[in-house]
């Protein structure tokens, strides 16, 4: 990045929120205290007077060292943002200035959450589309006047498409409305998806472990082993006892799933406009995510055990958005569980581009027998070494084969996939099946491979790499030859070179070398 | 239109000798390291299990040995085969066990390296390094000539890939 000497004093340089060393102390004790209580657990220090002293002096210094670094990290940290550029000078002992010109810059992403919520405050993640490593520049704890003055300046003098409904929400709500015509509303979730996806998923597991998690946490300080015990005793008296127990537990998990999940998806809403798709969701903390259509890499489409027999499907999108930003990694979900039909309908609306093909075509049944004679070491090995070994754990032992052998089995006769012009859909079943779409200039490489056994029947596995971070891969094994090969002409052949690029005489002449 | 090729371009025949040689010195290293692990379990008397295994991967590497450095260079050599052209360059490899048929658009392509260390140097090869997302492939065991050649071919058209892609860029752009 070019480093320009510009006068400082003369612009207004602006810092975040003073709150922010209180966000960010937080964000580190959390972790501060998990080091202690391992401190306290593995070393037993509390039995040992010399080590006691050395470790609450470590401790002490660590929070010191915290304390002191996070208040220079926030006074250091300052930006300005004009008609021109981004500046953004920020360290903790060394500082950086960096300049960013604003027709770079790829994108915003905003999110609210509770804790800024509570101050009235925002933070917005700034894509910078620089080349090397840091992409984004994160201004956590500013506020909402401010987030909406930049989204302002950047969507007047840059290169992005903030829509003015956007940037001027947050200041007059109603008067605008009527402005937001150049964005499509796709889809709105309805408390009824909430409610039906989150009562039929999984999440009884969930608030048990959480409840076991508080549990073991909370007595590791206090002694409420013994009213705990109280408690159960009580609900074990008799039967009619136990099974209201029961039933309270299911109540509480189910009030628990669908607060959680409305919390997350609660108000989700997608819309476009030609160049991005925008996500807003989330009830507690509020997450505006956009994504540029073209990063789109690929979609993958879900659907767990209980959710494919409800015809319920979950969508994400795989992009090449480039970063390490917990937010944005997480938002990357469309649809997060709409009905089939629904999906197939507006997947090609929010994004043009991809289109969706229902015609699968399942794998070869002989497949069946080479995805057995693959995994023979999961379904017969290693349970045998668990029972010869552990012959208490044979249940385990057990289980493992069961499953391995139903997944596979799945997988041989829910498998498949479907080629068409440009588009490549790969469908992974077994339990829970997984569906991806993607398009042939999306594609990094193709793979094929075959195995002896895959030869014998006439099979073979693809794998297709798509960019992503990390790298995606997807493997399909057990297709057709005919298939695989067919998938390679149409990987490359299809992408009529010739016509799009002309090569020089000197470089055709080369060519011949290798032919 | 255009057609994908069968990948016919072999590597240099040195190329077994040049793996025999790098998988001799593995091989001894490995070696040497478990050998030293037994010195190391006779001399503190570790658990009866410790030696049991290390053993059995001093028999399993002598077993492996044999024919890793006989047959599996004459297979690796036979088998490789590769393909360049504008378009494309496809690698392919194995043969009877498992074959892998590896393609790689030349406008995915972020980078091409040659690569020699003091074994290839001695045999006049070079191995080819081909940069994509997440990964890079290789093309082992070239004469030297061929190697830079090939380097300098992906890399103007690569050149060529990207100047495409900036001009566009700026036209949507602008």
């Amino acid at each position: 990045m070019e480093i320009k000497p510009v006068d400082e004093k003369s612009l207004t340089l602006k810092k975040l929120h003073p709150s922010w060393i209180g966000f960010k102390l937080f964000k580190s004790m959390r972790s501060l205290i998990l080091f202690i209580i391992f401190v306290f657990m593995v070393l037993d220090i509390s039995s040992n007077s010399i080590f006691s002293i050395y470790g609450f002096s470590l401790i002490g210094l660590f929070i010191v060292y915290q304390i002191g670094t996070t208040i220079l990290e926030w006074k250091h940290f300052t930006y300005y943002l004009n008609g021109e550029e981004l500046f953004i000078n920020k360290g903790k002992f060394v500082t950086m200035k960096r300049y960013f010109p604003l027709e770079n810059i790829q994108g915003i992403n905003q999110n609210t959450s509770f804790f800024h919520r509570l101050l009235g405050l925002t933070s917005l993640l700034i894509d910078v589309g620089s080349s090397d490593k840091n992409t984004s520049i994160k201004l956590e704890m500013i506020s909402l006047k401010e987030a909406s003055n930049i989204k302002k300046t950047l969507s007047e003098f840059g290169n992005i498409n903030v829509s003015k409904e956007e940037y001027t929400e947050e200041i007059s709500d109603e008067e605008l409305k009527g402005n937001s015509l150049d964005k499509n509303i796709h889809y709105e979730i309805e408390l009824s998806e909430i409610l039906i996806a989150s009562l039929t998923s999984l999440r009884l597991l969930f608030f048990l472990t959480v409840l076991y998690t508080i549990y073991s946490e909370l007595s590791q300080f206090f002694s409420i082993e013994e009213h705990v015990n109280k408690i159960l005793n009580y609900f074990q008296s008799s039967v009619t006892m136990l099974s209201v127990g029961i039933v309270l537990l299911l109540v509480c998990s189910m009030v628990y799933g669908v607060l959680k999940t409305y919390l997350q998806y609660g108000g989700l809403k997608v819309t476009s406009d030609p160049y991005r798709i925008y996500i807003e969701k989330g009830k507690g903390s509020k997450t505006n995510f956009s994504i540029p259509k073209d990063k789109i890499q690929a979609l993958s489409i879900n659907s767990g055990f209980i959710h494919k027999v409800l015809n319920i499907v979950n969508v994400k999108l795989i992009s090449s958005i480039d970063t390490d930003d917990q937010d944005v990694k997480a938002s990357n979900v469309l649809f997060p569980f709409i009905e089939r039909s629904k999906a197939f309908k507006l997947i090609p609306e929010v994004i043009p581009t991809i289109e969706l093909s229902k015609n699968i075509v399942n794998i070869p049944k002989q497949s069946l027998f080479v995805k057995l004679l693959r995994t023979t070491y999961a379904w017969l090995l290693f349970p045998l070494v668990i029972y010869y070994f552990i012959p208490g754990f044979w249940y385990i032992a057990l289980l493992i084969f069961v499953f391995t052998i139903t997944s596979q089995i799945l997988s041989g006769l829910f498998s498949g996939y479907a080629l068409n012009e440009s588009f490549l859909q790969l469908k992974k079943g077994s339990i829970a099946t997984r569906m991806f779409v993607t398009k042939r200039d999306k594609i990094e490489r193709l793979m094929m491979s075959q195995s002896m056994i895959q030869r014998k029947m006439g099979l073979a596995s693809l794998k297709v790499t798509i960019r992503s971070r990390p790298t995606k891969v997807i493997t399909i094994h057990d297709i057709p030859l005919q298939i695989a090969l067919q998938c390679q002409s149409w990987y490359i052949e299809g992408k009529n070179f010739s016509t799009e690029l002309t090569i020089p005489n000197k470089l055709q002449n080369n060519t011949n070398l290798y032919h | 239109m255009y057609v994908l090729k069968e990948p016919t371009q072999k590597i240099s025949p040195d190329a077994i000798k040049v793996w025999r040689i790098t998988d001799t010195i593995s091989i001894i290293i490995f070696l040497v390291t478990l050998t030293f692990l037994l010195y190391l379990h006779y001399s503190y008397q570790w658990d009866f299990w410790i030696g049991a295994v290390i053993y059995s991967l001093i028999g399993v590497t002598c077993v492996s040995a044999i024919i890793e450095l006989i047959i599996l260079p004459v297979y690796k050599q036979k088998t490789w085969r590769y393909e360049i052209d504008s378009n494309c360059i496809q690698l392919k490899h194995g043969g009877a066990i498992k074959k892998t048929h590896m393609i790689i658009p030349m406008d995915k392509v972020y980078f091409v390296d040659t690569y020699q260390g003091p074994i290839l140097k001695r045999y006049k090869l070079a191995a080819i390094k081909i940069g994509t997302v997440g990964y890079v492939h290789e093309i082992p065991n070239l004469p030297e000539e061929k190697a830079s050649e090939i380097r300098n071919y992906i890399a103007s058209l690569t050149e060529l890939y990207k100047e495409k892609e900036d001009t566009n860029g700026d036209q949507t752009r602008g």
